[in-house]
């Protein structure tokens, strides 16, 4: 493929009801879990022992969970902001745009307790909220991960 | 028939104490070079800037050599990469007629492998390529030169084909 096409080197990935796509670097994104709905979408990026010492089960890198939610994007990022605990981080709400102009907001939440990073985007097109649910042991508030989210493209698309 | 002046007798017993092989130059022997090209990374960056050591063997016409390159590809979205690249070269190159100029050109394969963090994650993406290269080696002093390479090649970085134009500088002995 030539390097200089969109999305070049990169998977797209879209739940069974083709609503959205996400274009996400695989290797090492990977797709996981069996979706619990038509609209739901998992990924992950393994731990390095899973990686390299095959344990499974270990806690991933990066996991990402996509659905579809009903609501307005600012209300459903300032509802994260507000069940975060007193010692958590928490930056935002804050708006995000994809590269295809579709607009939401979202929250970022350094969870203390746990020593996880979270990012909760909600974008919508006018239908349907899309939710992106990031979780990881490194700071989300990172370029690569801004690329990743600003791939996504609201559908419903046809079947790839 | 007209006799040689005295200027061009002294030049001509002045070439004579010289040793051949600096009369019949066979092309350059080593390197130390520098090399520049883009390899996109499609966040608008994908520039290469890496140090280049190789030789050439002396076949006359036949410009036959090799180099190993060793370099960083800058990244837009975090930590640059890290490129190591081998590459052969084989071509003509006219070593007469231009005084201390030898232009030569050439086809270059090379392979190689891109080192880089994606996602927190080492990732290693072979290289491969061909394509053309033109230049030319400056001769300075004895075999001391300089040279500037200018080429087009056609790299494959794991699924990804990139055109890519490439400068190379270079000073050896």
């Amino acid at each position: 493929m030539p390097a200089d096409r969109a999305h070049a080197g990169l998977t797209p990935i879209e739940p069974v009801n083709h609503a959205y796509r996400l274009w996400v670097l695989a290797p090492p994104w990977r797709e996981t879990d069996t979706p619990s709905g038509p609209g739901e979408v998992r990924l992950e990026v393994p731990s390095n022992a899973e990686r390299f010492g095959g344990a499974e089960g270990t806690r991933p890198k990066y996991a990402l969970v996509a659905d579809l939610t009903s609501g307005v994007p600012r209300a459903l990022a300032r509802r994260v902001a507000d069940r975060a605990a007193p010692d958590d981080r928490v930056v935002g709400p804050r708006p995000f745009a994809t590269d295809m102009a579709v607009e939401g907001w979202e929250t970022l939440v350094f969870d203390t307790t746990e020593g996880r990073y979270r990012r909760h985007t909600f974008l919508s097109a006018g239908g349907p909220v899309v939710r992106l649910a990031l979780e990881a042991n490194v700071d989300l508030d990172d370029p690569e991960v801004d690329a990743m989210i600003a791939t996504l493209e609201v559908g419903p698309f046809d079947a790839l | 028939m007209r006799r040689p002046s005295s200027s061009e007798r002294s030049a001509r017993e002045a070439e004579e104490d010289v040793p051949p092989n600096l009369l019949e130059p066979r092309g350059p022997r080593v390197f130390f070079g520098y090399g520049f090209f883009r390899l996109t990374d499609g966040h608008g960056q994908g520039q290469v800037h890496a140090a280049q050591f190789g030789g050439y063997a002396p076949l006359g016409r036949l410009r036959l050599g090799a180099y190993g390159e060793l370099g960083v590809r800058r990244y837009a979205l975090g930590s640059d990469d890290l490129l190591i690249r081998g590459a052969i070269e084989a071509g003509y190159q006219h070593l007469r007629g231009l005084g201390p100029l030898v232009p030569y050109v050439a086809l270059e394969a090379s392979a190689g492998v891109v080192l880089g963090q994606r996602f927190s994650t080492t990732q290693s993406d072979r290289l491969l390529g061909l394509g053309i290269v033109v230049g030319a080696d400056l001769r300075l002093f004895r075999t001391l030169h300089a040279g500037l390479t200018f080429g087009y090649v056609r790299m494959a970085v794991g699924d990804l084909a990139h055109d890519v134009w490439l400068l190379r500088l270079r000073f050896g002995l």
